[in-house]
């Protein structure tokens, strides 16, 4: 079914290609609002992804690949987003409130934890997590769509971890420092 | 690789509470809005060549010679770019020899440390819980540095001594130089102590530099060639965050602190991106460059100055493939090598791109930069110059320690068996007096995992599982024992 809708919109069908967009755009927002921790850049970067998607989709060789290929336009469109909104903002240090439990047992501080942590991540970092964590894409699915090699993808997954483990270590640590402050 | 698995569980809990069922409800609408305003672009279809005839390159047609022609260049470039790469790829692709790990990973019975707390430091607290800086000196000698006291051995780990003088400080810029000599700032900042007979006595200097407020807010910055010829370099507070640049007052001895001469006043040179702090030396150099700035392109140079900071000298730092103009850049290892050029271990922030650490080495100029030889990606820090032709690089992840005695021609490879993450990871601290004894401090919990962050049997931190500890080895870092309480 995918295939035929593929085809007919590489063939400049605009319906097919609506039809193809609409099954998958909760999807693409979904992945994007988490990869850029942002509901309106994600917004954006959506929007550009099917633009580009029915520009260029006559490029598609294998319309069976078309659900890998538009994995590999969101996360370009990711990566330009996040640059943008790099660009925009100016550098900040965020620290915890104090007297925010630091208790790292809680569900809720240690959702905020991974959630500041998580938004230090270069957008590189979020991709790979968000591909491999969430969507359980195989190395080799995850390179495709971040147009990078597998061994890159496992190299650049370590990173992120580490990163990700360093963020909510120096949190943990700001926090700890903040409770001090406070007593 | 508890620790991992308990983070990629606590990451995909995350992940499933933040995602969205549903976009917003126009953005469908909206999206294919933009569609019907976008032409679809025609594809490059790979020519179908006639001699003689036309090509169909998409929907227009050249000249078959044309086509040829294109795809020959291609051909062409692509066999010049393969050759580049793979005689690229074999001139730096150091040879690694990699030890095996020993059969017993069993640690030795640990010793137990001569208790000599200073005054104030409980019984309880871990003599190297806050480990501030280490400094190995050959294979028995380290210095140790916490927030407590200044410690010393002389064998190795197996005894210790406190050995900070009177009105020491905080610890921040001490300099130990050799197994005698050491140079440490007392008091509010304008006061030094110097000992020649390893801690156990001090001479103090006071130096006439404007009084520092609050007490320690700016410590001297020690810049030694050798333990006896150096500099002692005081902040002007009042220049001490302008964006102007910082009033320097330099001192300087070649007799090992019995007497000084100066002050020359100095200013490091302001740079745009930058909080123009003056910043710990690297051996007998004072580092400085800029940081990463929305406003500003990154300024590719950085300042050196081998004279406490009197005059400084700028040097452009290397370009190329490894080392992009607009890429952040920072020395994390300086040392002049045995021909008196200098060898720069140069980190580079390459965003997306991951860029090897690369050694490069100073031409006859400030700007001619020659590469000497570049880490395999992921091999981050600490970096050690050892020598000019011996370094270490203590890695946490991969858990590796890396060493050349050769400028990196030929790599040694050693695999702990206990995870070294805490020091990569920014948690610690790593020296090697050679390379068969290094030292570290990284945090206990980190300490009880093997290198594939599993916890080792037998293992506890207790209650105190992110207090610093202190490791030492004395076979390249295969093995390492917990030393002190």
């Amino acid at each position: 079914m995918q295939r035929e809708l593929v085809e007919r919109a590489r063939g400049g069908d605009r319906n097919a290609f609506a039809e193809l967009a609409a099954a998958s755009i909760a999807r693409l927002f979904n992945i994007a609002q988490l990869m850029l921790h942002d509901r309106d850049l994600a917004d954006d970067a959506v929007q550009e992804t099917l633009v580009q998607a029915w520009r260029d989709l006559r490029s598609l060789r294998d319309p069976d690949g078309f659900d890998a290929w538009l994995h590999r336009l969101l996360v370009r469109c990711v990566y330009r987003e996040a640059d943008r909104e790099r660009r925009r903002s100016t550098s900040s240090v965020h620290l915890p409130a104090a007297g925010v439990d630091p208790d790292a047992s809680s569900n809720v501080a240690d959702r905020d934890a991974i959630d500041r942590a998580f938004k230090r991540l270069s957008p590189e970092h979020r991709v790979v997590l968000v591909l491999h964590h969430y969507l359980g894409f195989s190395d080799d699915e995850a390179a495709a769509a971040m147009a990078v090699p597998a061994g890159t993808v496992k190299s650049r997954l370590n990173r992120a971890k580490s990163a990700l483990r360093s963020a909510l270590e120096a949190d943990a640590r700001a926090s700890g420092l903040a409770m001090e402050s406070v007593r | 690789m508890t620790l991992d698995r308990d983070l990629d569980r606590r990451l995909v809990v995350w992940l499933d509470e933040r995602s969205v069922p549903s976009p917003p409800a126009d953005l469908l609408a909206r999206s294919l809005a933009r569609v019907d305003s976008t032409r679809q672009r025609s594809v490059w279809r790979f020519p179908a060549v006639a001699l003689g005839g036309a090509a169909i390159v998409g929907r227009r047609t050249v000249p078959a010679w044309a086509a040829l022609l294109i795809v020959a260049l291609v051909v062409a470039a692509l066999l010049v770019v393969g050759g580049q790469i793979v005689r690229r790829y074999l001139a730096v692709v150091p040879q690694q020899t990699t030890l095996p790990t020993p059969a017993s990973t069993q640690a030795p019975e640990t010793p137990a440390p001569t208790d000599t707390r200073p005054p104030g430091v409980p019984a309880a607290a871990g003599m190297f819980a806050r480990t501030v800086q280490i400094v190995a000196v050959g294979d028995r000698v380290a210095w140790v540095a916490t927030s407590d006291g200044i410690y010393r051995t002389d064998d190795t780990g197996k005894t210790w001594r406190a050995v900070q003088p009177n009105g020491w400080t905080l610890p921040y810029t001490e300099a130990f130089m050799d197994a005698d000599t050491a140079y440490v700032p007392i008091g509010s900042g304008s006061e030094i102590g110097v000992t020649h007979d390893g801690g156990a006595s001090w001479a103090t200097t006071v130096f006439d530099v404007p009084v520092v407020s609050p007490p320690g807010a700016a410590q001297p910055v020690f810049s030694f060639s050798s333990a006896s010829t150096g500099h002692v370099t005081f902040v002007d507070p009042n220049h001490f965050s302008k964006r102007d640049g910082t009033g320097l007052f330099v001192f300087g001895t070649t007799d090992g602190g019995r007497t000084w001469t100066g002050p020359a006043h100095g200013l490091q040179p302001p740079l745009r991106a930058s909080s123009n702090k003056l910043y710990a030396a690297l051996g007998p150099f004072l580092v400085n460059s800029a940081g990463l700035s929305e406003q500003y392109a990154f300024e590719n140079y950085f300042d050196l100055s081998e004279d406490g900071g009197a005059t400084y000298t700028r040097y452009d730092f290397p370009t190329g493939a490894l080392a992009p103009k607009k890429d952040m850049k920072t020395v994390d290892g300086i040392v002049r090598g045995a021909d008196g050029h200098l060898l720069i271990a140069l980190r580079v922030d390459g965003g997306r791109t991951e860029i090897p650490m690369v050694v490069y080495r100073n031409g006859d100029d400030p700007s001619s930069w020659t590469k000497v030889n570049e880490l395999p990606p992921g091999y981050e820090q600490p970096f050690q110059f050892l020598t000019g032709n011996s370094w270490v690089v203590t890695a946490g992840a991969p858990t590796e320690i890396f060493s050349t005695s050769d400028a990196g021609a030929h790599w040694q490879t050693v695999v702990p068996a206990i995870s070294l993450y805490g020091v990569q990871a920014g948690g610690g601290a790593a020296s090697w007096g050679s390379l068969d004894t290094g030292w570290l401090a990284e945090e206990c919990r980190m300490a009880t995992l093997d290198d594939q962050g599993a916890p080792i049997a037998g293992q506890s931190c207790g209650d105190k599982p992110r207090d610093l500890v202190l490791l030492v080895t004395s076979d390249g870092g295969a093995t390492w024992t917990q030393v002190g309480s």
